[in-house]
């Protein structure tokens, strides 16, 4: 008798799930939706130094020398040996833009660390605010002075750091 | 014995004659009725709701103008007219993108759009919402799906909504990151 019970109890329950699930079919029905794909690529800021070359100030005869030590697309090294007040270092490359958005000029930064270095004389230093267009270029003429401030060391080795930074001129933060 | 078996013919006769009497009565009855009969169908009417074609890419513009750096494009799938493909090229950050997505209603019913869906989340209607797209758990885009949700478009008519997307310093520069939107549509009757 139990089983008998059981086995009507389960019909019925199974035929209210059947009931209720084919309400929920009818109703999704009743429905449509459009879809979209969407996708975002970003542009690239990719500012870099090109072929680079370093101008000893007072030639092959004079005691001061100065030479690139490193290059590469992002940082230019080089090392100014037995130079002394008024001696000129030029570092002589190209500022590029081998990216796809415009690179505007934020700050040109001498090393607060290394003072002894005069940069007025250089030829690439733009003003703040001032935009590379993608593909375009800025000759660049970093010419580094040794000041009469600077401290005489042995051996007399000066370096000297300038920091160009550069953001997306449309839309920068 | 034979009265018993008198009495037992005569019962069966008696129940024959008012089965036969009772059965009578109905056959008289049934002559006076009458019937009517409406035999019914109905035919369903048809939801089927389509992207523009001409009204997508026509109703796009940026911030940037035009060329300007970036470019944003909302096109048809050529063979798939529930599927839309909008696309944002050379963006960064602060970039925003506005196109106008329109729809006609192929169907033989009112449809109403009850909202935007980006990953299964619902874009609350005038609302900057914002989406990691990649995990990394910095917000990529925002978007904002606009001019009202709950608007009825009748059959033959179109119906269409702003959807903006606006670039965060959080995109990687140099990628491109993907998302999948649904406008969800009901039974545009009351």
């Amino acid at each position: 008798m139990a089983r008998k019970k059981f086995n009507v109890v389960t019909i019925a329950a199974m035929i209210a799930v059947l009931a209720l699930g084919s309400l929920g079919l009818g109703y999704a029905a009743w429905t449509d939706t459009l879809t979209i794909n969407g996708s975002a690529t970003s542009g690239t800021l990719d500012v870099q130094f090109g072929s680079t070359s370093a101008i000893d100030g007072d030639g092959i005869a004079g005691p001061g020398t100065c030479a690139i030590v490193s290059a590469n697309a992002d940082n230019i090294t080089f090392l100014a040996t037995n130079a002394y007040p008024g001696y000129t270092c030029t570092i002589d490359s190209s500022i590029e833009n081998h990216g796809s958005l415009p690179a505007e000029l934020f700050s040109v930064v001498p090393d607060a660390a290394n003072p002894d270095w005069d940069l007025s004389a250089s030829t690439c230093i733009h003003a703040p605010g001032d935009v590379l267009a993608p593909s375009d270029s800025w000759d660049c003429n970093v010419v580094m002075t040794l000041l009469p401030t600077a401290s005489q060391t042995t051996p007399s080795v000066l370096s000297g750091n300038v920091t160009f930074t550069f953001v997306v001129h449309d839309g920068a933060p | 014995m034979r009265h018993r078996d008198k009495i037992a013919r005569m019962g069966t006769l008696l129940a024959t004659l008012i089965v036969f009497m009772l059965g009578g009565l109905g056959v008289g009855y049934a002559a006076w009725t009458d019937q009517l009969t409406i035999n019914g169908s109905a035919t369903s009417g048809t939801m089927n709701v389509e992207w523009l074609s001409g009204g997508l890419n026509i109703l796009c513009f940026d911030t940037d103008g035009a060329p300007g750096l970036a470019q944003v494009s909302a096109t048809r799938d050529p063979v798939d007219l529930s599927l839309a493909h909008y696309t944002i090229v050379n963006a960064y950050p602060g970039y925003q993108a506005n196109c106008l997505i329109a729809w006609t209603n192929a169907g033989t019913l009112p449809v109403k759009a009850t909202g935007l869906f980006v990953s299964g989340s619902l874009v609350t209607s005038n609302v900057w919402t914002a989406f990691d797209l990649n995990g990394d758990t910095v917000d990529d885009v925002t978007i904002r799906f606009d001019n009202g949700v709950g608007t009825t478009t009748p059959p033959g008519s179109g119906g269409g909504k702003n959807l903006m997307i606006e670039i965060l310093p959080g995109f990687p520069p140099g990628e491109t990151l993907t998302f999948v939107a649904h406008v969800e549509f009901v039974l545009g009757v009351p």
